[in-house]
């Protein structure tokens, strides 16, 4: 038996759903969410092999749901009308429903998801690579949610005062702290919104509203004081992309 | 509004107009008074410099006396006073330069019995210098309100297109077709009703016109169908109440106005959050403005995505061109509800 569960704010899409899955005898729908951290708790502690996703949703979107899993299921994701989330599925032929959508049109999805299952880290994959697709979309980031535990923060960019890259990880540095996250520095760097943050070096990405001073240390390079206090070395092309930033 | 006779270097045609004035006053004292011609060009350039600066200060009196501003009694008055005062000072003063700079007694019997006619060229003076700034007040004021007309019309034309984008957001039609599909299977009934009820509210929302003006009735009963249709959604976690003046079902608005409030109370309240919000409509007279308050429950938590504010701000500057008054909308935000006031004069308006 496939167990499925479904993530959707509307529950007349829910009952699209479950209506159409009774021609399938092998999935059996173990969950019906209706927000992204209902979905999140269910997921863990269901652990489905197949699940139907909103994109938007209160709270948290389906995708940035998906960021905080670490083993995610089989994914069928759905949208009325997202332009960025639709041309991010469009480059990976990952198979996304547009609502409304045929019964037909329904079911070739959930066949092709169902030769997916079983086969492990394929979805996994599948999910990177989407999300890297997103990274070169012109949707600029908002806010970032993270996950401590089994609580879901949050961030709102304002709120950050900069990244610091540590290994396979992103240390994100917020007014309510240290969290580090699953995340690319080039995937950041192309999703921030432009003007507001600025990568000074490799492993350094900041807040430009944040940053205090910026002084010479030695000959060529310099030193980058946040209000935070923390000081940072800012690498020779940092400094050329700060200078067309801030504009001096 | 900075000064007419400095900006675009119009203070070059200025200083030649007074450079003629200067020359012919110099030339009447040599030709017609037989005065030296130093003496002549001196006493001109004293005289007439003296009103070249004082030409200039008289915009302020100007500016701050326009004809809409100011009483007529008070226009009278100031005028008087700006044109006594300045002319004696300038007598005064070019006489009491030209007595220590020249010294001549032919020419200082000259300057006493000068006076009457030097105060009548003073008067002359001052209404040119007036009347042309009022000109030019009168002037850059029809200039403005012509760029402001055919910034209205221009807008008009653009926002066409725009506005039936963002009063009539494609999510909001592909999630309720999708309600639609799914109603087919549960409840055919609730389906056609609700097919009915879609079909109205894009029927109303695409004939009308961008400027035309509809009754608070007509506006009303789309905003109920559009609500309708976001509870068939959202079911239990939307509810509506409306308290609506008798009075104010006759009054004008422009058309649509409110449909971008709405779709801002619904994505703010109900799409960012998941208890139940409470969308209100309050409308009432109150002289002659009719004042329209939205109000929405939100979730103070939500770090929802932002809106841009593009919404509430088309509103305030369709509502401001169309008028003419720059704050017709007010907003107000507490720790849990969001409220959005119009206030539309009810007056007769030829657009």
């Amino acid at each position: 038996m496939i167990r499925a569960i479904i993530i959707d704010d509307e529950s007349l899409a829910r009952d699209l759903i479950k209506a159409y899955l009774k021609k399938f005898d092998d999935i059996e729908v173990i969950a019906e969410c209706s927000d992204g951290f209902q979905g999140l708790k269910a997921i863990q502690e269901h652990k489905p092999d197949m699940i139907f996703l909103d994109v938007q949703m209160p709270k948290i979107t389906g995708f940035e749901m998906l960021e905080l899993l670490e083993e995610p299921p089989v994914v069928i994701f759905s949208t009325a009308f997202d332009q960025y989330a639709i041309k991010a599925f469009e480059l990976n032929a990952t198979d996304y429903l547009l609502k409304p959508y045929a019964e037909s049109r329904f079911s070739e999805a959930v066949e092709k998801a169902k030769t997916k299952i079983g086969t492990k880290g394929v979805a996994k994959a599948e999910l990177e690579t989407l999300q890297e697709t997103r990274a070169e979309s012109d949707e600029s980031l908002d806010r970032i949610v993270v996950k401590t535990g089994n609580k879901i923060q949050i961030l709102p960019l304002e709120s950050i005062s900069h990244f610091e890259a540590q290994d396979d990880y992103v240390a994100i540095h917020s007014e309510v702290g240290k969290f580090l996250k699953l995340l690319r520095m080039k995937y950041l760097e192309n999703r921030l919104p432009l003007g507001e943050f600025v990568r000074i070096h490799r492993s350094h990405i900041v807040n430009v509203k944040q940053i205090e001073k910026l002084e010479l240390y030695e000959k060529d390079s310099y030193l980058l004081s946040l209000k935070t206090g923390i000081k940072l070395p800012v690498s020779r092309s940092g400094h050329s992309k700060l200078k067309e930033v801030l504009k001096y | 509004m900075d000064h007419p006779f400095i900006r675009n270097k119009s203070i070059i045609i200025y200083s030649i107009t007074w450079l003629v004035i200067c020359a012919l006053f110099a030339f009447a004292l040599f030709y017609f008074y037989d005065f030296e011609a130093k003496t002549a060009a001196l006493d001109s350039l004293v005289f007439n410099g003296i009103f070249f600066g004082l030409g200039l200060a008289y915009w302020f009196n100007v500016r701050y006396n326009s004809f809409e501003k100011s009483q007529l009694l008070n226009l009278v008055v100031s005028h008087l006073a700006a044109l006594v005062l300045s002319v004696s000072l300038a007598i005064f003063l070019s006489k009491s330069i030209l007595t220590s700079v020249l010294a001549d007694e032919e020419h200082i019997n000259f300057l006493n019995e000068s006076i009457p006619w030097r105060a009548a060229l003073g008067l002359m003076y001052y209404s040119i210098i007036i009347l042309v700034y009022y000109l030019i007040l009168y002037y850059d004021d029809l200039n403005q309100k012509t760029n402001e007309r055919s910034q209205l019309e221009t807008m008009l034309k653009n926002s066409e297109l725009e506005m039936l984008k963002s009063q009539i957001n494609p999510h909001f039609i592909f999630n309720s077709l999708n309600s639609i599909a799914s109603l087919t299977i549960i409840s055919p009934e609730k389906a056609r009703e609700m097919v009915i009820k879609l079909s109205e509210f894009l029927r109303y929302s695409l004939e009308k016109d961008n400027d035309q003006m509809n009754t608070m009735e007509d506006e009303l009963n789309n905003i109920i169908l559009y609500l309708d249709i976001e509870k068939v959604r959202f079911g239990d976690r939307l509810s509506v109440k409306t308290d609506i003046s008798k009075e104010s079902l006759h009054l004008k608005l422009p058309n649509l106005i409110l449909q971008p409030l709405f779709e801002n109370a619904i994505k703010h309240g109900i799409y960012e959050s998941l208890e139940k919000v409470t969308v209100s409509l309050k409308t009432w007279q109150d002289q002659n403005i009719l004042r329209v308050e939205i109000s929405n429950q939100f979730d103070p938590q939500a770090t929802g995505k932002k809106g841009k504010g593009i919404g509430l701000k088309n509103v305030g500057e369709r509502l401001r061109l169309i008028y003419g008054v720059p704050q017709l909308v007010f907003t107000e935000k507490t720790d849990n509800l969001f409220t959005v006031r119009l206030d539309i004069p009810q007056i007769a308006t030829d657009l």
